[in-house]
């Protein structure tokens, strides 16, 4: 199937945003698990496993704590550039990008208390006096 | 205060509770806990997975391979002696939140009656 080909494609690329040591663990079997799925779960396991990745880089892992990947630490000024730092920080950057834009289009949003009001003017004895009917009577303001 | 003795999340304590039936593997522990909740409580793969690697470093659970017919090998997961006390301490800390609670409503129904 081709959707469940590109859908755990997709996984694969998401697992990737996850600490070094943890990937490491347990990705192979992170994987295995979207591919057991339903496609109806595939929705639970997108957003749980993206809330994860957040909360595993926040609050550090332990098994980030227990093994750091052997280069982890590069000496400043030979930082290089492969393949999966690259692909990393585009899907980061894209999923920024597309959540600014959404929360920018939504914003602000519809406020259901909004009513109008309508001024109405209430024709009283004082137009048949002679007062312009704009100036007479009572202004009733009536929400609508 | 050891990790053991830490009230546990709900999600590790549905870990804990799938693990002390049988080893199983990731997806067995996702079946197990949806199944012991009755389907109302679905663990994802990165919860499952964040829980167990706190839960391995706790010593609350620990890891075996075990070999498949066709030479494969699989991770599974296991309660360790510290897992079960564990969980002994937290469905004891439980029972009585329970019975707290179940009195204090037994005063509310009393008072509304």
């Amino acid at each position: 199937m081709n959707l469940q080909r590109g859908v755990l494609a997709a996984y694969q690329v998401l697992l990737r945003l996850y600490p070094p040591a943890f990937r490491r663990r347990f990705a192979p079997e992170m994987l295995e698990l979207a591919a057991a799925a339903e496609p109806a779960e595939w929705p639970l396991i997108f957003g749980d496993t993206g809330v994860a990745i957040v909360r595993c880089w926040l609050e550090g892992s332990a098994s980030t704590a227990v093994l750091a990947e052997p280069n982890a630490y590069v000496p400043v000024g030979e930082f290089r550039f492969d393949a999966s730092r690259v692909m990393q920080g585009l899907v980061l950057s894209i999923a920024i990008i597309f959540g600014l834009t959404y929360a920018s289009y939504r914003w602000p949003p519809p406020c259901p208390t909004t009513r109008q009001v309508v001024t109405r003017i209430v024709e009283g004895p004082a137009s048949a006096a002679g007062v312009p009917a704009g100036h007479a009577g009572a202004r009733e303001r009536t929400p609508r | 205060m050891e990790v053991k003795d830490r009230p546990l999340s709900s999600a590790a304590l549905h870990i804990l509770v799938a693990l002390s039936e049988s080893d199983l593997h990731g997806y067995g522990i996702m079946q197990s806990v949806k199944r012991q909740s009755g389907g109302t409580f679905k663990l994802g793969p990165g919860t499952l997975y964040a829980n167990l690697d706190r839960l391995l470093a706790g010593g609350l659970v620990g890891e075996i391979e075990r070999r498949l017919r066709g030479g494969e090998t699989r991770r599974e997961y296991r309660l360790t002696p510290n897992g079960e006390q564990a969980l002994r301490l937290e469905i004891r800390r439980l029972r009585q939140v329970v019975d707290v609670a179940r009195t204090r409503l037994g005063k509310l129904d009393g008072r509304g009656a």
